[in-house]
């Protein structure tokens, strides 16, 4: 079976996605139970999860789903109401089974005591007179050409016997060729379970009779066969048929028969077509009387010499367990977006073509035209690539529809929550990796940001609180925001506790977004007591150190007694940026284009400090010297250009001797060795080999805020990347 | 010339097995995610189908009817993958014009034995 | 399905071959019904088919009734293809009095 191991990759991967979509169905059918269409896909999802459970191994899915499927069924049937409580089962029911999933091979006794656990409660929905009648296997058997074992002729099971002689009577429905099934085949295949003798007989119009259909069956066949198998198999010959046509199988004789003697029983069935069974049988049986003395003898002598027929095979449908590891791996992909990069690698060798035609031919022209054309195809390459490794980010919110639902009972607080934008792409990584952070923000707005229903309606406002999510497409990022209409944050306790910890002079001078500011600052929290959704020694602090781990932002704003607004920007994708690349001395360097906002020019005279002021605009902004920040050999120039960054509403500019141009800079990230270098978050390989160092700008606008008076740091910066 | 068989089901991975299963026992394979998609499929030589009744935009009992009311498709085998043990739902497979069934859970061997079973 | 007709003086042959399953019933029956007319004489070559099914078997026993009735009787020619043999033997076709001769006696000639 290991040869199925891709589907079973497949299905578990199908799996987690069928059930997050049944969380989604069953949380969407709490606020409005009456979507039959909902409870449709609930009970699909069931279904599939269930079917493919038993077929790919996991039989403890199978197991506990049947219970489940079955109630969904009956709601969907209209025979159960959807309540609340079913909802909360079914929810527990979507956890168990991802716990199975993702349980190694066999799922353990806990598991499977839970499972009890969980179906014991569906019990209660399930009819009274529970019908444990397990589903009858109506696929035909495989057939065993060898098998003799027939339960009902040995009493003895160890003796193998002689085979039986069975009358088969089909009468095939007139239209049996409309469903496909052809009754010759039928007869074939019980010609091939012994040896038979047919008679067909009964109704056969002529040719030229008006009421001839020639796509129509007529006629009886009407089957003598000695076979070693038992009357099962041949009804199941039969069973895709049964009920539409006639079939009757009987067994006339135990024992063997000769060729001849099938031939004289054949005979006397001839004119029988439209006798009653009761009538055949008899004239089978005194056929078959006549023969009894030999019979009896044959069977004797058959029984003696028998050899040892074999036995039915014992099952070997063992499924391997699955490996889970594997399924982590697989990405699904939108179908048309694989095309699209088929066309494109067509294309390209279209080009590759092209170009070698301009090279043997000199033509420069020739050359550049295909130079433009592939650096079309190169952006368009790059965009449908990178959109295979993006998934909408509504994957993920889903989740928290859950997460919010348990959490606000848990907190006796009512709050409706709305995801907004769920189909907003993003890169499968900085999807899982956003994951986390989301959680934690939203418990935070939920925890300390919403009130209590009683404190909303003395504040004037309903009962229910309001907690949105949503997500959004803005330049090159994604911007998710979340928003409640809770308490919002109270500047003054904020700042209050910021001094308290330490982390702020008492007689700063500080803006009111400044203070917010501190709630990201390590060793920060204004929860009064430790509650166990938040406040869990996670602060912030990591919230906005994982978001900028994925080069993103986050910001707060809030007002108080009206909510607060917890926004994050992130890439789209990890793998690429938009840059610019600028030159200092013989070294280049990518300025994201994210966080770049102009460029200025400066002309210098006498000795340069590291960090220095610049008016741009009317405003001074600090500008850092990247020669010296980074100790790059050669001399000042008296001009230099100056890039301006923006980040999180503070400009800085960068001094650089020369500003080459835009450039899609490919990450690669730095070694382990070289991490500790703060302000560099990665390297790019130019196009001409050589190698640009990709500037971290939140990271150095930081420094340069914090160290406005920096010779020290950025002597150190210095010894530390020419080491 | 390899007999054309469509597998049609929402699921991919019952899919993938039965695609896997017969392309192993030398079929070619044509696969469909529901009715709808699978009715747009089908043209050309189709030797049979394999189809479950669950599925979203058509359902498999739609599809059947769909599948026969087609001149070329008339007298196909169409083969129906279900669970359930309702009669009912068989009857209607039935009745739409289904050659037959096969119970899920199935394996790989109970198919290929059905598909020899119906197909010419 | 395909089918060619051969007449020598008033002997006809209509040659039968390809796919004879319910999709070309009809066509087969128009085509059994125009030779059937034509003559008492008519001699059926099955040797090309490659596949049969009940419709066709019924067609080759209405036709053996019809010529039955107007007192002639179907002939065979040309040999018996595996296809077919097999069909009939299963069905009992082959045993069905009005085609036991056309299914008997593996050689003949055309």
């Amino acid at each position: 079976m290991s040869e199925i191991d891709p589907s079973i990759a497949i299905y578990v991967e199908e799996t987690r996605e069928l059930l997050a979509e049944l969380e989604r169905g069953l949380l969407d059918l709490e606020n409005d139970p009456s979507d039959m269409e909902r409870v449709d896909a609930c009970f699909r999802a069931m279904h599939t999860i269930k079917g493919g459970g038993a077929m790919f191994g996991f039989e403890e899915i199978s197991r506990f789903t049947h219970d489940v499927e079955t109630v969904l069924d009956r709601v969907r049937a209209g025979a159960l109401p959807v309540t609340r409580e079913l909802l909360t089962l079914t929810l527990a029911a979507k956890d168990h089974i991802l716990a199975l999933l993702e349980a190694p091979a066999e799922a353990g006794p806990d598991l499977r005591e839970a499972s009890d656990a969980l179906l014991d409660s569906f019990a209660a929905f399930l009819p009274e007179a529970r019908e444990e009648a397990a589903e009858a296997q109506a696929s035909p058997s495989q057939q065993h050409p060898t098998a003799t074992l027939d339960g009902e002729t040995y009493a003895c099971e160890a003796e193998p016997g002689p085979p039986s002689i069975y009358w088969v009577r089909f009468r095939p429905a007139p239209r049996i060729l409309h469903s496909g099934n052809d009754p010759v085949r039928l007869l074939a295949e019980c010609d091939g379970l012994g040896r038979a003798r047919v008679l067909r007989h009964g109704p056969m119009p002529d040719l030229d009779a008006p009421d001839f259909d020639p796509e129509e069956t007529y006629g009886v066949f009407d089957v003598i066969v000695r076979t070693p198998c038992g009357g099962n198999d041949l009804r199941d010959v039969f069973i895709f048929v049964d009920g539409d046509s006639d079939v009757l199988v009987e067994r006339i004789h135990r024992g063997t028969l000769r060729d001849a003697d099938l031939d004289e029983l054949v005979r006397a069935l001839a004119g029988l077509d439209a006798a009653p069974p009761e009538v055949v049988l008899d004239a089978l049986s005194q056929a078959l009387s006549a023969k009894l003395a030999f019979i009896t003898e044959a069977k004797a002598r058959v029984a003696e010499k028998t050899a040892r027929l074999t036995g039915a095979e014992p099952s070997k449908q063992r499924q391997t367990a699955p490996s889970t590891a594997a399924a982590s791996t697989t990405l699904r992909v939108d179908a048309a977006r694989l095309d699209s990069v088929v066309n494109m690698a067509g294309e390209l060798v279209i080009l590759q073509s092209r170009l070698r035609q301009a090279v043997q031919a000199r033509d420069l022209d020739a050359a550049a035209a295909v130079d433009e054309d592939l650096e079309r195809l190169t952006d368009a390459m790059r965009d449908v690539a990178l959109g295979l490794r993006m998934l909408p980010i509504g994957t993920v919110f889903s989740q928290f529809t859950r997460l919010l639902r348990d959490l606000s009972a848990t907190l006796g607080k009512e709050v409706d929550f709305e995801a907004r934008g769920g189909d907003t792409e993003l890169d499968k990584t900085v999807i899982d990796r956003i994951k986390d952070p989301l959680v934690h923000i939203l418990r935070n707005s939920l925890d300390h940001g919403v009130e209590p229903p009683d404190a909303r309606e003395a504040a004037g406002k309903p009962r229910r609180g309001r907690i949105t999510l949503s997500a959004s497409h803005s330049g090159g990022n994604v911007v998710i925001a979340i928003v409640d209409d809770g308490r919002g944050i109270d500047v003054a306790a904020v700042r209050k506790k910021a001094v308290e910890r330490g982390l702020l002079p008492a007689d700063a001078d500080v803006s009111e977004k400044e203070i917010l500011e501190m709630i990201f600052a390590p060793g920060f929290s204004t929860a009064e007591k430790i509650s166990d959704i938040s406040g869990r020694g996670v602060g912030m602090d990591v919230v906005k150190r994982n978001i900028e781990a994925l080069r993103g932002m986050v910001e707060l704003e809030s007002v108080l007694g009206q909510g607060t607004t917890v926004t994050i920007k992130l890439p789209l994708t990890l793998a690429i940026i938009d840059g610019f690349s600028v030159v200092v001395g013989g070294d280049s360097f990518i300025v994201p284009l994210v966080n770049l906002r102009g460029f200025q020019e400066r002309f210098l005279a006498g000795e340069t400090r590291t960090v220095e002021n610049m008016e741009r605009m009317g405003e001074l902004i600090p500008v850092v010297s990247l020669r010296r920040l980074f100790d790059v050999p050669g001399d000042q120039p008296g001009y230099e250009r100056v890039v301006v960054t923006e980040v999180e509403g503070e400009m800085v500019g960068f001094c650089v001797d020369k500003v080459v141009g835009r450039q899609q800079a490919v990450i690669k990230s730095l070694d382990d060795c070289y991490r500790h270098l703060k302000w560099i978050s990665g390297t790019t390989i130019n196009g001409d080999g050589s190698i640009s160092l990709i500037l971290d700008v939140p990271q150095l606008v930081r420094f340069v805020r914090g160290q406005e008076d920096s010779r020290l740091h950025a002597a150190r910066a210095s010894r530390t990347l020419t080491q | 010339m390899a007999k054309r068989i469509m597998t049609v089901d929402d699921s991919a991975s019952v899919r993938q097995m039965v695609a896997f299963t017969l392309k192993k026992e030398g079929y070619d394979v044509i696969e469909a995610s529901d009715g709808k998609d699978a009715l747009s499929k089908l043209s050309g030589t189709v030797d049979m189908v394999i189809t479950d009744l669950n599925m979203p935009n058509l359902d498999g009992i739609g599809l059947i009817k769909g599948i026969r009311a087609q001149a070329a498709y008339k007298f196909i085998p169409i083969v129906m993958l279900t669970t359930e043990s309702q009669a009912g739902k068989k009857a209607e497979g039935k009745a739409a014009g289904a050659t037959g069934w096969i119970v899920k859970p199935f394996t790989p061997d109970q198919l290929v034995a059905v598909v020899k079973k119906v197909l010419r | 399905m395909e089918l060619h007709q051969k007449r020598e003086g008033d002997r006809l042959t209509l040659a039968i071959s390809g796919k004879c399953t319910v999709e070309h019933a009809a066509a087969l029956r128009a085509a059994l019904l125009e030779a059937v007319s034509a003559g008492p004489k008519l001699g059926l070559d099955v040797s090309g088919v490659e596949e049969a099914d009940v419709t066709f078997l019924q067609l080759l026993l209405a036709t053996a009734l019809t010529m039955e009735r107007e007192g002639a009787s179907l002939r065979r020619s040309g040999a018996l293809c595996e296809a077919v043999r097999q069909a009939a033997h299963v069905s009992g076709f082959d045993q069905t009095p009005p085609l036991q001769t056309f299914f008997a006696d593996e050689e003949r000639d055309g």
